[in-house]
């Protein structure tokens, strides 16, 4: 009776109820980003969108579409991973030197993957309308998929192929089914290989399949509370089970054994270690990031030879992918992007051998050199992207940057929670003479193209605000006024096109990008007396993926007035057959706007 | 029942403080019970939407947000954020009764750390606990009971003899 009214009591103090206002708003908007989502149902990661080609994505997407079953050379090879940029995660396939990216699952809820070991087949979990995940099988271009575990109410989870290929070792959670199992590689004969008490996840096979390595979270006892996770080893048929890692105190994670069989990878709360499987040699790999920084999810190539892991080092809380050499040295990153907190648990099927170090690309650094300086803004910057075009006044550059504020810390904030602003460099000096914000930005935030759209000799800015395989881009002008110069939103003059989006009132914002089955388009126009307009095109192909599908478009013709206001001059729907072509429909997009390149 | 905008708001300004509290005690992030109560409740929405019945907003909600901060993915990523709270805490703070039962019920394999959260602070009976969990009412007041013992002993309290035999 003690315990029951002190849990009472201090639960009732523990426990801090939640504001609920603005939660319905949230859902609102959470519910409208999850239908964009589900409509775009192909694309390749967010960042990595080349999105000057739109042409590129249709054709793109629809090879993705109409996947054949007969795998191409090398469709077996390359890392497979969880993207959890946005709220949910989906499965991708890349190359250890960034190339080939292609993306394997649209269904929101697939991560945990792993190669068979003949790279014909990608295992992976799937959550469902039961709120639990499952287990499912496919091939390394995401059709195929079957089902391999059917459990109401039982997750399971982290499934790695036997290096025979005959089975299939995994995780179940669940109300009293928490452990590790095996099963045939087609789903039947489950066995449990855990003892019921033995909270037990993570499993990987020795590469001569005699033994399994898991982690393990002890039962806590009174005095000892949380006592840390630990990494154990026990025959492939459950036998011997004993502890290799844990002192008690640290978490030690998600092992995997190397395909010479002499080392195992994990990570230890936030680095990545590695120790032999008699549990000596324990070294951490990761040191050089910091403390502070999430280095994890660590997996081997094929020969060994290189292992990659997920790390924050780069993008602040938000992982991305790197490769390094089983001492820790020669870290070299695979992505650009990054891929999310939640889940990467990477997996790479291929050697390491002869793929070449990747050289980060200039172009694509979003100008390191500017990382931490404070542009004349009064506070350090970071993730800072500009364009440079006559925005004040004709005949002179100057340069616009997109920027977050950096976090109190030191470390760069993911644009979704961050303080991101506009400035306007007007003679070359790296200081702003103006800036505007703060601007809201979802996923990433970026300067993206200079249109002169107004034809007054002056260019107006569109910046990135929302990333995915769709942009969202809203428009901002330069007015000079006594003087000085303003970085002032473009609104839409009434009525607007609420069908194009265009809410009269409401800054201009467009979408750009798609798949093929929806598409968003920009193109520059001359109008009558040379006036510029800007042809803002929303499509979609119908019924989907038909041999006879159509694009069924609405455009929206809007000019830019020396009232600032953007007006709707011309709106319109219209069909065209949806063909092979690999230009693209007719209203695709130019890789210019009006002169100015589009991205990246 | 429909879900729609007036039983969401009704849900927010009723259950939904109390709920995310409780989410928050049983998986020890505040964000990420956030996140798993208006994930559930999102989900509420679309399944009504197309026409699917649900009986009881409150104990659907409560069901999946509580399968959403433990399952697989999510869990990994909230035991995670869990255990650097947890750290973080211990390292500054130096007691008090808020941070004890926290923590002690941190300590609880996560199917004590549910039920105890539901009976003792959401308050359902054992009945409705097993409901929200998926198991019988028997194994509610037998984890309950393995609980309470191991609160007891953390929380230096005597534990009557008749309470291991009681159910909750």
């Amino acid at each position: 009776m003690a315990v029951d009214e002190r849990l009472r009591r201090e639960l009732e103090q523990a426990g801090r109820p939640a504001d609920p206002s603005g939660v319905y708003e949230d859902l609102i908007r959470r519910r409208e980003r999850r239908r964009l989502a589900r409509r775009i149902k192909a694309g390749a990661l967010a960042v990595a969108v080349a999105v000057g080609c739109i042409a590129g994505i249709v054709v793109l997407s629809r090879v993705f579409a109409r996947a054949p079953v007969e795998l191409a050379a090398g469709a077996g090879q390359g890392i497979v991973f969880g993207d959890g940029t946005g709220e949910e995660t989906d499965l991708f396939v890349v190359q250890a030197d960034g190339s080939g990216l292609r993306r394997l699952t649209h269904d929101g809820g697939s991560g945990a993957a792993s190669w068979s070991p003949d790279g014909s087949k990608i295992v992976f979990a799937r959550y469902e309308q039961t709120q639990t995940s499952d287990l499912f099988v496919m091939n390394p271009l995401g059709s195929e998929v079957t089902r391999l575990t059917e459990t109401p109410g039982i997750s399971e989870a982290e499934a790695r192929w036997s290096p025979d290929g005959s089975k299939i070792a995994f995780e179940a959670s669940g109300i009293g089914q928490d452990g590790v199992y095996v099963m045939d590689a087609n789903g039947s004969n489950v066995v449990r290989l855990t003892a019921p008490e033995m909270d037990s996840s993570s499993p990987d096979w020795s590469p001569d399949g005699s033994q399994l390595v898991f982690d393990v979270t002890p039962t806590p006892t009174a005095t000892e509370g949380p006592g840390g996770i630990e990494i154990w080893i026990m025959d492939a048929d459950g036998g011997d089970p004993h502890p290799i890692v844990g002192d008690g105190a640290s978490g030690n994670y998600e092992p995997r054994w190397s395909p010479g069989g002499d080392l195992i990878v994990f990570t230890r709360d936030r680095d990545v270690y590695i120790v032999r499987p008699d549990g000596t040699g324990l070294k951490n790999l990761t040191p050089q990031a910091g403390a502070d920084v999430y280095d994890r999810d660590a997996a081997w190539s094929s020969d060994g030879e290189r292992i990659v892991f997920a790390s924050g080092r780069t993008h602040d809380d938000a992982l991305s992918l790197f490769t390094m050499n089983p001492d820790g040295t020669d870290v070299q990153p695979v992505l650009d992007s990054a891929i999310g907190f939640c889940c990467p648990r990477p997996d790479w099927h291929g050697d390491a051998v002869g793929v070449p170090s990747p050289e980060p690309s200039p172009t694509e650094e979003p100008s390191p050199a500017v990382e931490g300086e404070d542009l004349g803004l009064g506070f350090p910057v970071c993730n800072v992207t500009s364009i440079e075009d006559e925005f004040a006044e004709p005949s002179v550059n100057s340069t616009a940057f997109v920027a977050t504020r950096m976090g109190d810390t030191g470390g760069c904030p993911q644009a979704d929670d961050a303080f991101n602003v506009i400035a306007l460099d007007m003679v070359g000096d790296r200081k702003a003479e103006t800036s505007f914000g703060p601007i809201e930005c979802t996923i990433e935030c970026r300067a993206f193209s200079s249109p002169d759209l107004d034809g007054d000799g002056t260019a107006e800015l569109l910046v990135v605000q929302s990333g995915g395989s769709v942009l969202g881009m809203r428009l901002y002008d330069f007015e000079s006024v006594d003087g000085d110069v303003a970085i002032v939103p473009v609104d839409v003059a009434p009525p607007g096109d609420p069908d194009a989006l265009l809410e009269p009132g409401e800054q201009a914002s467009f979408l750009l990008g798609g798949d093929a089955f929806e598409l968003y388009t920009l193109q520059c126009l001359s109008l009558d007396e040379g006036v510029v307009g800007l042809a803002f095109t929303l499509a979609e192909s119908l019924p989907h993926d038909a041999p006879d599908a159509e694009w069924h478009a609405h455009e929206v013709i809007v000019e830019l007035r020396d009232d600032g206001l953007l007006h709707v001059v011309n709106a319109r729907d219209f069909t065209e057959p949806v063909t092979d072509d690999p230009g693209g429909p007719s209203f695709r997009s130019d890789k210019t706007l009006c002169g100015a390149n589009l991205g990246p | 029942m429909r879900v729609d905008e007036i039983a969401l708001r009704e849900f927010l300004h009723t259950a939904y403080p109390r709920l995310v509290a409780a989410v928050a005690l049983v998986c020890g992030s505040r964000p990420a019970a956030e996140d798993a109560v208006q994930e559930a409740l999102l989900r509420a929405w679309e399944r009504s939407e197309k026409g699917e019945e649900i009986e009881s907003l409150n104990a659907w909600v409560t069901t999946v947000s509580l399968n959403l901060a433990r399952s697989g993915l999510r869990r990994l990523r909230t035991e995670r954020r869990a255990r650097g709270r947890l750290q973080a805490s211990a390292v500054g703070e130096t007691g008090g009764d808020r941070v004890d039962v926290e923590r002690a019920l941190l300590a609880l394999p996560r199917r004590q750390r549910e039920a105890v959260v539901l009976r003792y602070y959401v308050q359902l009976d054992t009945r409705e606990v097993g409901r929200a969990l998926g198991i019988n009412e028997g194994t509610v007041k037998s984890t309950l009971s393995r609980a309470r013992a191991a609160l007891a002993d953390r929380l230096g309290v005597q534990e009557p003899e008749e309470a291991n035999h009681r159910g909750g």
